[in-house]
């Protein structure tokens, strides 16, 4: 594996995504939902804190939604269409193919998520709300999630359909905010019940720990020390995640 | 070349039928189909993929516009704040806006007691927010006549952080006005001067319409007594004396009447 | 030169490519002939590293292929290749060039050179998808020739092009020989094996039925009819 050649794998995987204009759709489509705010902000009576919740949901749910569908046959794609032919055999290892996969569709899923936000700060902006410096932090926080999902989604790429990967990814997303409610909620019953779900808590993903957005919008001091932990615990799982779907890809059958 | 001109405009036809059979159901208010699903706290946090702060405005848009009629009952609207307070304990603007507008209301009946309990939960529990204590001084103020309460919360409510400078100015000279009616009208103005929302600026509106009301049946009731030595029972007594041209209309639809004392109350 | 001993590759209980061994001395032009999955391609993608063998090995210029230094050396074109469709020609092969980390970097000029050379210069910028066919074959061509490798790998170059095409990528291949390059192509297409083959290898249910120079193999007869004969004597 060297260094260079994730670089260019990165950078082919980069200009590929980015050029597929079924993303143009959605991020104008992203755009859109994120100006509806501007509609409600008049409902919500110029409320600031529910066109910031509104306006962070927004760039939320549909950049998750890009990121999976960017990402659910990343691999897939490569290995089906044989494209991954042309790579290998060349001085090309599994490790520049996963890798150079994972941060070129990263910084596509980055650069989408950059401009709903651009769209998202200026809602706010124009409704008097200054520039939201905590909305954005709340946005940096997101892009640590789109890391991990990026990384899930390379692996889930590597070992099933796009279907497969795209509904998976889906219950990780609902179960990823959900864990630290159930084991909350599971203190009480105790037993083989807690065991499991305390199990399952630090298994799976938590997703919560890069959900800042309830804290953003109302005066709750932010501080630097949770931030790092988010990041590391991103980059370890997603390391995780990475290194099996290297192992995956490099015994199947091409 | 006329069936392919034919199979183009068809579409204009089909589309017009669904905008009809739409229309039709509207008309028809099949509202029977329809039920109310009451949101479960546990199934939002479910679903809400973390986004607690909007799902709780979402929930409150949805319930802001049952006030202050209740047109689907009081339980479902205190159910629903309740969710909203457990989603995002610190969501301040239901708070702010319940405590305004629920004093209103003629069809809760436990308005009052209701409206300073959830001030009160929404100063101890929301993002400080000027709007809360202000407007509980008014319940204070003008629904319970209690000065000292309101001149507590008046306070506070300069002291909050991002209070705007005029309610800091109007908590210093409101203790100075004289009557109580001088009061309210001062509380008033301030708050139609300086709202932003149109919501609250017409009920602040309404409210200065009201006292405006108030002064001039007032000074009509006061001449009636000079011409006839006994106060009127109604404003209609005003307009058979001749001393007005007609009744009045209060903002709020509220009915007014003469005490003995020839004292103006809302009934 | 390639050195195949006793390859071997098994699919479930089926053995795909059954002990082959053959040696390829530098400068030849060597194809594969065999019927539809005869095991041909399955042994092509473990001679450039794409397949890891069961038993056996390939060396390239005395170095295991399953190193990526041997790989620098080597250029492969898949059959019926698929593309990174939004790329244009150029990018593409711009992007082969680029994950040669040892080799020269090429100039724009170079690369233009190279597509000019397969035909297809006038469609350099155009988006991959909107290639034909035989375009797609051309580009597949070009990137295996885009290190200027020693050893050169073609599964079914010719698959797809029109006579004139053919024709065309026949010169280039008998162009890299004159260069000094050994080439391994795979080919079912008889007439053009025997054109442009020095040696001949007959592969048949994964076993190497020949190998050795086409006029032996030939006798004097048409080598259609030679590789029918062999097959069948085999079957029998």
């Amino acid at each position: 594996m060297t260094v260079h050649n994730v670089f260019v794998i990165t950078k082919n995987t980069f200009k590929e995504t980015i050029r597929d204009r079924i993303l143009y759709g959605l991020v104008a489509f992203g755009a859109l939902f994120i100006l509806l705010d501007l509609f409600l902000a008049k409902l919500s009576l110029g409320d600031m804190v529910m066109i910031k919740s509104f306006g962070l949901a927004g760039v939320y749910l549909i950049g998750t939604i890009i990121t999976v569908f960017l990402g659910a046959s990343i691999i897939y794609r490569e290995v089906e269409k044989r494209t991954l032919y042309f790579v290998l055999s060349k001085p090309a290892s599994y490790g520049d193919v996963i890798l150079g996969k994972f941060f070129g569709l990263y910084g596509a899923a980055i650069l989408t998520v950059l401009l709903m936000a651009a769209v998202y700060l200026g809602v706010v902006l124009y409704q008097g709300g200054g520039f939201d410096a905590r909305g954005f932090v709340a946005i940096l926080y997101q892009l640590l999630e789109a890391g991990f999902f990026v990384a899930l989604l390379t692996f889930l790429s590597a070992i099933s359909t796009p279907l497969t990967s795209t509904i998976a990814a889906a219950l990780i997303l609902f179960s990823g905010h959900f864990m630290s409610t159930a084991v909350e909620n599971v203190k009480r019953i105790g037993g083989f019940t807690k065991t499991f779900i305390d199990a399952a808590y630090y298994l799976l993903p938590n997703l919560e720990k890069f959900n800042v957005r309830n804290v953003v919008v109302h005066h709750v001091p932010l501080s630097l020390e949770p931030f790092i932990l988010s990041a590391a615990y991103a980059a370890f799982y997603a390391a995780v995640l990475l290194y099996f779907a290297y192992a995956f890809l490099k015994r199947k059958e091409l | 070349m006329a069936s392919a001109a034919i199979k183009k405009i068809i579409i204009i036809p089909i589309f017009a039928a669904v905008v009809a059979s739409q229309y039709a159901y509207d008309r028809s208010k099949l509202e029977a189909l329809q039920i109310q699903f009451p949101a479960p706290l546990q199934l939002i946090r479910v679903f809400d993929l973390g986004l607690h702060s909007a799902a709780a405005s979402l929930l409150w848009i949805e319930t802001i516009v049952q006030l202050p009629f209740f047109q689907r009952g009081t339980e479902p609207f205190f159910n629903n704040f309740r969710t909203i307070n457990d989603l995002d304990p610190k969501f301040s603007f239901p708070y702010a806006f319940t405590v305004l507008v629920l004093p209103t209301s003629r069809a809760y009946p436990d308005k009052i007691a209701a409206a300073i309990e959830i001030g009160k939960r929404g100063i101890a529990e929301a993002d400080p927010d000027w709007r809360i204590p202000f407007y509980l001084a008014a319940v204070h103020l003008l629904e319970l006549k209690d000065h000292e309460n309101a001149v507590k919360y008046f306070d506070i409510a300069s002291q909050t952080v991002g209070a705007p400078h005029y309610i800091k100015r109007f908590s210093s000279t409101f203790v100075l006005a004289k009557t109580f009616r001088e009061q309210t009208r001062e509380f008033w103005r301030a708050v139609y001067e300086n709202a932003e929302d149109e919501q609250i600026k017409d009920r602040a509106g309404a409210y200065l319409e009201r006292l405006e009301i108030f002064d001039l049946l007032d000074k009509a009731s006061g001449a009636y007594f000079e011409r006839f030595g006994s106060y009127p029972k109604t404003p209609q007594d005003l307009v058979g004396a001749g001393i007005i041209s007609e009744v009045p209309q209060d903002p709020f639809g509220f009915e007014l009447v003469f005490n003995d004392a020839g004292d103006l109350s809302v009934q | 030169m390639i050195e195949i001993k006793d390859l071997k590759k098994m699919y479930g209980r089926r053995a795909v490519v059954d002990g082959v061994s053959l040696v390829i001395e530098k400068n030849k032009v060597f194809g594969f002939l065999g019927q539809n999955g005869a095991g041909k391609t399955t042994a092509m993608k473990m001679m450039v590293g794409l397949l890891r063998p069961d038993a056996g090995s390939v060396s390239i210029a005395g170095r295991s292929v399953l190193e990526s230094e041997t790989r620098e050396i080597i250029g492969f074109m898949p059959e019926a290749p698929y593309f990174y469709e939004r790329l244009t020609g150029f990018e593409f092969l711009k992007f082969c060039g680029d994950l040669f980390p040892r080799h020269r970097k090429k100039t724009g000029a170079e690369y233009e050179a190279l597509l000019k050379k397969v035909g297809i210069f006038e469609a350099k910028d155009a988006p991959i998808r909107n290639y034909s066919k035989g375009m797609k074959q051309r580009l597949g061509f070009a990137q295996s020739l885009v290190n200027d490798p020693e050893y050169v790998f073609l599964d079914e170059p010719l698959d797809g092009l029109d006579p004139i095409g053919r024709r065309e990528i026949k010169e280039i291949i008998k162009l890299l020989k004159q260069e000094g390059r050994t080439i391994f192509l795979n080919s079912h297409i008889l007439y053009d094996t025997e054109e442009l083959c020095d040696e001949v290898g007959v592969i048949h249910k994964g076993k190497l039925l020949y190998a050795g120079s086409v006029k032996d193999f030939c006798s004097g007869k048409p080598l259609e009819d030679q590789f029918i004969a062999t097959v069948e004597a085999h079957n029998k």
